[in-house]
């Protein structure tokens, strides 16, 4: 079954369209650049599907093209569209420290069974509305380094930031994100 | 001794590079001695560990639900696989 898609390409489109693209629209949040991306995963797959080797299922194979698709579009934006905007992110923990850097919203205590955890999709909804709710430089910053897991040198690369502007916003993404799921998801199961 | 603040971002910079041996043991020992940033750190890691978890089940998870190609797009991309395949 899965050696015939392989030999099918316009079946990829009907079986796997649909995911790679709200991946990619998860990732990017531009419906026309995702689209465009599909595209490209897809003639990228077509070419090199000789080289398949079926060690991973299609889809799983189809995705890691993808997710290097999404990594070179974000570095080619990076580099049109230079920016820091530190400013943006600098004033975001104010919530949560006092001046004399002391805790003004206290962490919460989790429990929780990961096991259970991961396969519950509300939760993993509740995670992308979290990163959507990170302003985009923070998200594009955090999802480099968590989701790709590229060194915090080589996000830095690609998103054009310095060392220490890169170290901020990676701390301020992990606190809000810690935050946003406390509040909308262990403070509401507890 | 630094401020809760400061020990959050030490502890956000131990998660992408090797912390000196007074950082380590600056943070290590305001740990001990804070419940409140010893909890954030444990939320800290399984925040990263979540998001490890998230890639890994990439292909399983249901990103963007309400969302779908286009029958637009679904065409087109046909359509470019269909010129690729005989060239």
């Amino acid at each position: 079954m899965e050696q015939n898609h392989i030999l099918d390409p316009e079946a990829w489109v009907d079986q796997h369209g649909d995911a790679l693209f709200r991946y990619a629209l998860f990732r990017i949040q531009d419906a026309q650049a995702a689209e465009d991306l599909v595209q490209e995963t897809f003639l990228a797959a077509l070419r090199g599907k000789d080289s398949f080797a079926g060690r991973s299922s299609l889809r799983t194979w189809l995705f890691g093209i993808l997710k290097h698709k999404i990594i070179d579009h974000i570095r080619k934006i990076s580099r049109e569209r230079p920016e820091e905007d530190i400013e943006n992110v600098a004033n975001l923990a104010d919530k949560t420290f006092d001046e004399q850097g002391v805790w003004k919203s206290q962490p919460a205590k989790w429990t929780t069974d990961p096991g259970l955890l991961f396969q519950q999709q509300e939760f993993w909804e509740m995670l992308q509305y979290c990163l959507s709710e990170l302003p985009p430089r923070l998200n594009q910053v955090f999802t480099l380094r968590e989701l790709d897991e590229l060194s915090a040198e080589e996000v830095r690369k690609i998103l054009q930031v310095s060392p220490t502007n890169g170290g901020v916003m990676l701390h301020r993404a992990r606190m809000r994100l810690r935050e946003c799921l406390e509040i909308n998801w262990f403070d509401k199961k507890d | 001794m630094f401020s809760c603040k400061q020990a959050t971002e030490l502890m956000s910079v131990s998660l992408d590079s090797k912390l000196s041996l007074y950082q380590r043991f600056s943070l290590r020992f305001h740990l001990l001695m804070c419940k409140l940033c010893s909890r954030c750190w444990q939320q800290m890691l399984f925040v990263r560990d979540v998001m490890h978890k998230c890639s890994e089940r990439a292909e399983e998870i249901d990103f963007m639900p309400d969302h779908s190609l286009s029958p637009e797009a679904c065409e087109r991309i046909k359509n470019s696989l269909r010129e690729h395949k005989n060239t």
